[in-house]
């Protein structure tokens, strides 16, 4: 009878103890900054912010970069998406528009101008900010030093600001030999992912156009955009400066052999910098970053200003909010800058001597420049959430570079397909 | 008599409901709604649902790539379920064989690619294929058979060759081991007799082995063309249906459709499509399956 009563108590104690964890609400947030330098910093804040409100518990959730939109939708379609999320400027205006998000107008309001105007901009559409900006990446073209002084190729000099397209095209044919090739990464990327659309909307920008015109009409089968389509595609067909594997690419192939001394120079994601330098310090010692190169109508570059957003039917939409603003504390938002070379989107947060550093001068330089190609500053729009969801410009260049479809006949099919998009249709 | 054994019949069939109603809310309700989804036009962002009758299957008819979709479809399930029946047989005959030393080994040897997670087993192909920094181009290229990098998983030929060479490399130990258990049922007495009567291997192969695996043989394979025809996983790590659309699957396709392009009921019709094919596959199996009952 002892022993029977010993069992209940200890049943009882123990269903107790669950029970004040069950009753403590959970938060899913999905991240899909997985890196080993991108991932501690966040485990860090969600951590000191359970301890800070002990009635919450944010669970953090990672989601591959390649998968994101997929995920996201499927998790939406199913009624069960997380409570926060990192969302890119196209994702949260599509995804705020369609109902799916709560806006952030009075986390904006609270920062007020501490937070970067011009990256709440991007996360607003139609009287309200789906997302709060909390970095901001812009890409960088690594060189490889040693394999520049081989060429005998000088880097651009400050006035020059940058290499120009064909300059760069030129380092890279110097620098392809002997199973080694010039040129990898988002700046020219043919793989079956996102980096592809990054890769033709830089290119359409430096050429002077987009899939768009500012009233909304599909202008994307145009002379430049075919023009800057052909100059992607040549770097694989005709120049041949980029690994030849690069249609078959789905992961970080072309990060990897680059840190593998396959490769001269990189063009990517400054979050990159710290991933080198713990993976592949000797690549590192021989690191040069540049600015991407000009075309004819300017420098282009894929600056993203990720933000986080609250989905409709978060449990507890006020500690979600909390958590936002949390991570955009000064402290915090350094600490994750810092460790993955990516500027902090509140003004306040670069204040510190640690961002003189030239990876973080490099990016400035570029935003400074107005190199954005999101509608250089303007909103964004569900459209372009649902061009880049539907890789749409990847199917069209591995048309082009896998089955041998004429360049102006890829770009004639792409522009039907955006034409018919749902968000056109609907004048959204 | 007969009073007693109604009873029992409708004892029996009371006993099935609650698996006869989870099966209806898990398995019949989405499959109704699949089918009826594909008669509409509708997102998964935006509130659009239009019923637009036949229109999805009619655009799908006249989509080339569907078809070459399908196409790719048929050849990945016929050919990934050949092979694995190949090569399971052949190693299955080779696990019988009381003369093999390390037999426990060999067969727990061969489990593991079935073992594996598949996400691991592609990840792990797509490293060893990668022609730059991969294992496959380091040997072949050390051993002298090639001067130039192969393009593994970039040139679309290679490429459906590449992922089925992982569809057969995954699949096979499932069949190795079905086929080893119906070999190790057949009577020992029976090679012996034919061993007494002159009979050569092969013939002892041809006219006792065979013919005694052909249940085991048509149910397995059967399976498999099941399986193969709904796979994912392997395509859609490793080359995600491409370089171009090379590689692409039904599944992989109807997941792009469905959750990248957001149109669900366009998806809901390719699937509606892989249904109608599985059905017959489904049927192939019952029908096999009840024969080699009786």
């Amino acid at each position: 009878m002892k022993k029977l009563l010993r069992v209940v108590l200890v049943l009882a104690f123990t269903l107790s103890l669950g029970s004040i964890g069950w009753c403590k609400e959970q938060l899913r947030f999905w991240t899909m900054w997985t890196g080993p330098t991108e991932l501690p910093p966040q485990q860090e804040w969600v951590r000191d912010f359970n301890e800070l409100y002990p009635e919450v518990e944010i669970i953090l959730e990672q989601v591959p970069w390649g998968e994101y939109f997929e995920k996201y939708v499927a998790a939406i379609g199913g009624k069960n998406p997380p409570d926060l999320g990192v969302l890119p400027p196209e994702t949260s205006v599509q995804f705020g528009v369609a109902g799916f998000l709560e806006p952030v107008d009075d986390i904006v309001e609270e920062l007020g101008s501490n937070l970067y105007p011009s990256l709440v901009q991007l996360h607003t559409y139609k009287g309200h900010t789906w997302a709060a900006p909390h970095v901001n990446y812009a890409q960088v073209l690594f060189v490889r030093k040693d394999w520049l002084e081989d060429t005998g190729i000088v880097p651009p000099t400050p006035d020059q600001k940058a290499w120009t397209w064909d300059e760069l095209v030129e380092v890279a044919k110097k620098m392809t030999k002997d199973e080694r090739w010039g040129l990898t990464g988002e700046i020219c990327s043919l793989s079956r992912s996102h980096s592809t659309e990054h890769a033709v909307a830089m290119a359409i920008t430096r050429h002077g156009t987009q899939y768009r015109d500012e009233e909304g009409n599909i202008i994307f089968n145009n002379p430049n955009t075919i023009r800057a389509v052909q100059e992607l595609a040549d770097l694989f067909l005709e120049h041949k400066v980029i690994p030849p594997a690069s249609p078959s690419y789905v992961a970080n192939e072309e990060i990897m052999l680059f840190q593998t001394g396959k490769v001269g120079m990189l063009g990517a994601s400054s979050g990159y910098y710290d991933i080198i330098r713990e993976e592949a310090p000797d690549v590192f010692s021989q690191l040069l970053l540049l600015p991407y190169p000009t075309g004819p109508a300017g420098g282009a570059n894929w600056i993203s200003p990720d933000g986080i957003g609250i989905f409709k039917g978060s449990k507890n939409v006020a500690m979600a909010k909390e958590f936002i603003k949390f991570y955009l504390r000064d402290e915090n938002i350094r600490k994750w800058a810092k460790s993955t070379s990516g500027l902090c989107a509140t003004i306040s947060g670069n204040e510190d001597p640690f961002f003189e550093a030239p990876i973080f001068k490099v990016q400035e330089q570029q935003i400074a420049w107005g190199w954005g190609c999101r509608t250089n500053g303007k909103s964004v729009t569900p459209s372009d959430g649902e061009v880049i969801g539907m890789l749409i410009f990847q199917d069209m260049m591995q048309d082009i570079v896998v089955n041998g479809i004429p360049v102006d006949v890829a770009v004639k099919s792409a522009a039907e397909r955006i034409e018919n998009l749902p968000s056109i249709k609907q004048g959204l | 008599m007969i009073n007693t054994l109604e009873r029992e019949d409708v004892a029996g069939y009371l006993f099935l409901i609650p698996a006869f109603v989870f099966i209806v809310i898990i398995i019949g309700y989405p499959l109704v709604n699949g089918v009826l989804l594909s008669f509409y036009e509708r997102s998964l962002i935006y509130p659009i649902s239009n019923f637009i009758g036949l229109e999805n299957y009619i655009e799908l008819v006249k989509d080339p790539d569907f078809w070459n979709i399908l196409a790719n479809t048929f050849c990945w399930t016929l050919s990934v379920t050949g092979l694995t029946l190949i090569v399971g047989l052949a190693l299955a005959l080779v696990l019988d064989n009381p003369i093999l030393k390390g037999r426990g080994f060999f067969r727990a040897a061969w489990l593991l690619p079935w073992a594996l997670p598949t996400i691991v087993a592609s990840l792990m192909w797509n490293w060893m294929y990668e022609p730059t920094i991969g294992v496959l181009n380091f040997i072949l290229s050390k051993v002298g058979l090639i001067k130039e990098p192969i393009l593994w998983l970039a040139v679309p030929s290679l490429a459906r060759l590449s992922v089925l060479i992982v569809g057969v490399w995954k699949g096979f130990p499932f069949v190795m081991i079905s086929l080893l258990a119906g070999l190790q049922s057949i009577p020992r007495e029976l090679y012996e007799s034919a061993s007494i009567d002159g009979a050569s291997s092969w013939a002892s192969f041809k006219y006792i082995t065979l013919p005694s695996l052909i249940p085991v043989i048509s149910i397995v394979t059967t399976l498999q063309l099941i399986w193969n025809f709904n796979h994912f996983d392997i395509v859609y790590q490793m080359t995600k249906g491409g370089p171009g659309k090379a590689t692409m699957l039904m599944s992989t396709a109807v997941y792009n459709q469905a959750f990248g392009a957001t149109r669900l009921g366009y998806g809901s019709a390719m699937a509606t499509v892989m249904l109608v094919v599985l059905c017959v596959f489904g049927y192939m199996y019952f029908s096999l399956y009840k024969k080699s009952w009786e």
